[in-house]
């Protein structure tokens, strides 16, 4: 995963514009969020109802900034989110720690383009 | 004891009826901006809306008339008419924010259909609003409100700058973004001061039969009430502006400001937020449904109030039955509540100075108030209040378009 992320973070940074950098800025907002509620997740410390409808809300947000995408590098990043925030509806401890894991790599990469 | 207790309903309904969907809304999102840059803001709002309700609280104890029937009254058909236009059209998209948002956290709750639970809120809340009085009303939406409390605890928790939210108190501009930060400072006021508050307000007054003896319980209520729901707003912009700033969180859905408790609080922070903000919400729609049928009947002339039997009022009790349908048909749509919300505030920003003239002026009418009429003290807060409410209806629909609703 993380070479794959690295690559992405090239990407974006060399075919970033003002509007894919808003895009950009509203991605990091999801990851960074799905990672926050992730990390209650991984710790069994929340009402599993809130995790599926707001993880399903916010991911319907990455999946829509996927068809809107300004770059074909920030649709890919808007699907990896996207898919880590369904994982999340569902996921066990275990694997909401390893989501959590990859959303605030996601989310880093993603602030360090702003 | 009494008296005591009149308070302690009042301030419990103000704490309902100020933290709304707006107040929700623009806190959170100023605060995941700003972070404490606009702390100052909400003082001037909760300073203004306290000058507000307390004139019109004062009116209706005196002269036993609800802001419209004075507006009516004093100001003649022609510019009633224009203030009741303007009055029901910020009254309905604010009711459709208040629905949609009962629904959403009603979602968050139960991970059911949202828009199952936009009927099912709406008709829970016709039910509720028909069966009970007015006083449980007031006490179930102010008391379970109050586990909004939860926010504060969680601004602690989060351990913010305590000195960087000092001076979040002292008006500064420190940033690059100044239209943007312009719109948020006109969203808070207009969420402060959203003109619903001050016709439930006075209404309400009447309902319960204010005379002037009890014009002190009246201002301990406008202070009290208005100033603890300052508090709540406080807290909400303090918890985003430590959890959410930092993260790089945009606040664009309610369920990242129920985020805001979970993240300190977990399970049990998270539930009593998603609480508070059901009744608080809640609560608000039923203000909010119940000043459109207030201002219509007290405009028209009509029977009104919720201490009659439905039967004694037909023509306001419809009203507000029809509201709600109106509100639950529009969210049904699909359009975000969130984004009615943003709508919403911005355009009472605009309807501000017809809401806030006529009491000014009424409040002032030695004719009408007699000995209870305004001080030097109330006129000078009145007029200056009233600057800044004609300032931001002014600059309030210029902000919305050139920040794109505050998208940047």
């Amino acid at each position: 995963m993380k070479p794959t992320v690295v690559l992405l973070a090239a990407f974006l940074l060399a075919g970033c514009g003002s509007s894919a950098a808003k895009q950009a800025e509203a991605l990091q907002s999801l990851a960074a969020e799905g990672a926050l509620m992730a990390h209650d997740a991984g710790e069994g410390d929340e009402w599993k109802p809130y995790r599926s409808a707001h993880a399903d809300e916010l991911a319907r947000q990455a999946s829509s900034l996927r068809s809107t995408a300004k770059t074909v590098q920030l649709s890919r990043a808007a699907g990896l989110v996207a898919r880590d925030l369904q994982r999340l509806e569902h996921a066990d401890p275990r694997q909401a720690r390893l989501i959590e894991k990859r959303l605030t790599r996601v989310a880093k990469l993603l602030g360090q383009l702003e | 004891m009494k008296a005591i207790f009149s308070i302690a309903l009042g301030i419990l309904a103000a704490i309902g009826g100020f933290v709304d969907m707006g107040d929700l809304v623009f806190n959170a999102a100023a605060g995941a901006t700003f972070g404490y840059q606009l702390l100052w803001v909400v003082v001037i709002g909760v300073v203004g809306i306290i000058t507000y309700s307390e004139m019109c609280g004062r009116v209706a104890a005196v002269s036993k008339r609800a802001v419209f029937e004075a507006v009516r009254e004093r100001l003649g058909f022609r510019v009633g008419l224009v203030a009741l236009i303007a009055a029901q059209i910020v009254n309905l998209m604010t009711l459709c924010a208040e629905v949609g948002g009962v629904a959403v956290v009603l979602h968050l709750l139960s991970n059911l259909p949202y828009r199952l639970l936009i009927v099912v809120g709406a008709l829970a809340l016709v039910v509720v609003i028909w069966t009970l009085s007015f006083e449980y009303l007031e006490r179930i939406f102010g008391y379970v409100g109050l586990c909004l409390i939860v926010f504060a605890v969680a601004a602690v928790k989060l351990n913010p700058d305590w000195g960087a939210v000092g001076r979040g108190f002292v008006p500064s501009a420190n940033t690059g973004e100044l239209l943007l930060y312009a719109f948020f400072a006109v969203g808070l006021l207009g969420a402060a001061m959203t003109p619903y508050e001050v016709y439930f307000y006075s209404s309400g007054a009447v309902e319960e039969g204010w005379t002037p003896k009890d014009l002190r319980t009246n201002k301990a209520n406008s202070i009290i009430g208005y100033g603890l729901g300052g508090f709540l707003s406080f807290a909400l912009m303090i918890s985003a502006g430590a959890l959410l700033l930092p993260h790089g969180i945009s606040a664009d859905f309610l369920g990242t400001s129920a985020l805001m408790a979970q993240a300190p609080l977990g399970e049990i922070g998270l539930l009593l937020a998603l609480v508070g903000m059901l009744f608080a919400i809640g609560g608000a729609a039923l203000d909010v449904a119940f000043s459109g049928a207030y201002n219509l009947a007290q405009f028209l002339g009509w029977e009104w109030g919720k201490y009659r039997k439905p039967s004694g009022a037909p023509r306001f009790t419809l009203t507000w039955l029809v509201l709600f349908a109106l509100a639950s048909l529009v969210i049904l749509t699909g359009v975000d509540p969130v984004l009615v919300t943003e709508y919403s505030v911005i355009f009472s920003a605009v309807a501000l100075p017809l809401t806030y003239v006529p009491i000014l002026l009424v409040a002032n009418d030695r004719a009408y108030m007699g000995t209870h009429a305004n001080g030097k003290l109330g006129n000078a807060f009145g007029l200056a209040y009233l600057v800044v409410i004609v300032g931001i209806a002014v600059a309030a629909v210029p902000l919305l378009i050139l920040t794109n609703a505050g998208q940047g």
